[in-house]
């Protein structure tokens, strides 16, 4: 059986491979970059049938269309784009079957920011480091490190089980984000925070009501998603899934891990706030 | 016997504890980066990772318990941690200047010297890795002579080509892949800092020493 295969025909402003990450290398420098949804990855994956971890697409604001040389499952989640399979408007958060030389196209959505496109037996390419996922700073993985462009044919793995009564629901998706508290944390609170539009999959940069600080640099240490550093401006910045393996910034908080999903769907201009939490015993 | 200080234990965040050395001295080093590497083998760490005199550690929290972790973790350090890491030296073969060093001319001023006192003063040196991070593969190099320390560029670059040998503050460090950069780049090196084919992919790791030497 020859290998199916997908081609990209249009990439949109940002599309790339993504798993749900390259672990345990950070002390050389390199970071996790896997999904910035990582909640709609495992969401499409398990409707298409695919393992947690299958390689599949994220795509920042739509505006992507693909055709299928050979027929395939698969399921889109995350952003609604009001997505056409062959002109017919499809579902989010359902599995559909594409015929070979059917065509998907997604549209620009009306809220949110990243959809997740994940096909049956997930998007084979050769795993760099233990995963498939894209990682733009390392110019490693996905396909030669590097966004989606037009004219890129994917191929598709074995599918495995077909899946069978899996249900998934777009989660609710408020901007405020729960925070486990640093030093600095009571300049995150009672106020309203804009995205910046130099927000990116490495940080989300934040702008509103800040206090500058003098306290400069603190000594370099390791930094993870989620963590908000707060440059000597007070606008703070959040770390996202490329974010850079260390820092010297004061830390004011963490977004815990089960929000950081939403910030990866909050646009540029979308205001969020933050709220203080603890630790769960 | 020297100091080892007493380190401060916090957990950040759900899944990280930091360990922060109030001193800096060698043997404070030495004592983090074997501990790194010991506790990269424990089961539910996901990552170790060094940074200035201190050590951060991500686990699994649905598999361990940060309590049991935490001290474990203690005891580990008060053992004086695993092996000693006697770390390579790695001679690294600099073109100083001109294209490969765009920023010579301008150092050599701001520091009051000719080009050639700079590329002396930079190859004299014996550098030792401190941490890596920023970029995958990038040495933060400790060792700079006193007479070359300047800050920042005001103005970054937004494109540093892979391979520049650069300094900044206290540190010298070579840029394992094209990125923007805000670094002195004083020579270019055609030595490979980071390959994901290689393993381990960084050439320089926590311990190691770097000599440079002009080509």
């Amino acid at each position: 059986m020859s290998a199916r295969a997908i081609v990209v025909e249009r990439a949109g402003l940002q599309s790339l491979i993504v798993d749900r990450g390259r672990f345990g290398l950070r002390h050389f420098g390199v970071g996790w970059c896997g999904a910035m949804d990582l909640r709609a990855l495992a969401d499409a994956n398990a409707l298409a049938g695919n393992p947690p971890n299958a390689a599949a697409i994220e795509i920042v604001l739509g505006d992507f269309a693909l055709s299928f040389e050979a027929a395939a499952r698969f399921a889109l989640a995350g952003a609604d784009c009001d997505a056409q399979l062959d002109g017919e408007g499809i579902a989010t958060y359902h599995l559909h079957t594409a015929q070979a030389g059917s065509r998907l196209v997604l549209h620009r959505p009306r809220a949110w920011m990243r959809t997740v496109l994940a096909l049956d037996g997930g998007i084979r390419v050769a795993p760099v480091l233990g995963s498939r996922t894209t990682d733009l700073l390392a110019h490693m993985g996905g396909i030669g490190g590097r966004a989606l462009r037009a004219g890129d044919r994917l191929i598709l793995g074995e599918p495995a089980i077909a899946p069978t009564g899996v249900v998934r629901k777009q989660p609710p998706c408020d901007f405020v984000f729960r925070v486990l508290r640093q030093a600095l944390a009571e300049r995150l609170w009672d106020r309203e925070w804009t995205v910046g539009h130099e927000s990116n999959r490495m940080g989300y940069r934040l702008r509103g009501d800040a206090q500058p600080h003098d306290l400069g640099s603190t000594r370099s240490r390791a930094v993870f998603p989620g963590f908000i550093q707060l440059p000597p401006s007070g606008e703070p910045i959040v770390l996202m899934s490329d974010a850079q393996t260390t820092g010297g910034y004061p830390l004011a908080g963490v977004v815990i891990e089960e929000d950081l999903w939403k910030l990866a769907q909050a646009p540029i201009g979308a205001r969020i706030r933050f709220i203080s939490t603890s630790m769960p015993t | 016997m020297r100091d080892f200080g007493t380190p401060n234990f916090e957990r950040v965040g759900q899944s990280t504890i930091i360990l922060d050395c109030t001193e800096r001295n060698a043997l404070v080093r030495q004592r983090l980066w074997s501990l790194a590497r010991e506790i990269r083998a424990w089961p539910h760490v996901l990552e170790a990772v060094i940074g200035d005199g201190n050590l951060s550690l991500v686990f699994d929290r649905h598999a361990v318990a940060y309590d049991a972790l935490r001290s474990a973790l203690e005891t580990a350090w008060s053992r004086g941690g695993g092996e000693r890491i006697a770390g390579r030296t790695i001679e690294i073969a600099v073109s100083y200047g001109g294209e490969c060093g765009p920023d010579l001319a301008a150092v050599a001023q701001a520091c009051g010297l000719r080009e050639d006192d700079v590329i002396a003063l930079h190859a004299r040196g014996e550098y030792v890795v401190a941490f890596v991070g920023f970029l995958p593969g990038f040495a933060y190099l400790d060792g700079l002579d006193p007479r070359l320390q300047l800050p920042r560029r005001a103005q970054p670059r937004t494109r540093v080509p892979a391979g520049s040998v650069a300094i900044a503050g206290a540190q010298s460090g070579i840029y394992p892949v094209d990125s923007p950069g805000g670094w002195h780049l004083i020579g270019h090196t055609a030595h490979v800092l980071f390959d994901p084919m290689r393993e381990p992919p960084a050439l320089l790791e926590p311990g190691d020493r770097v000599r440079f030497v002009p080509a």
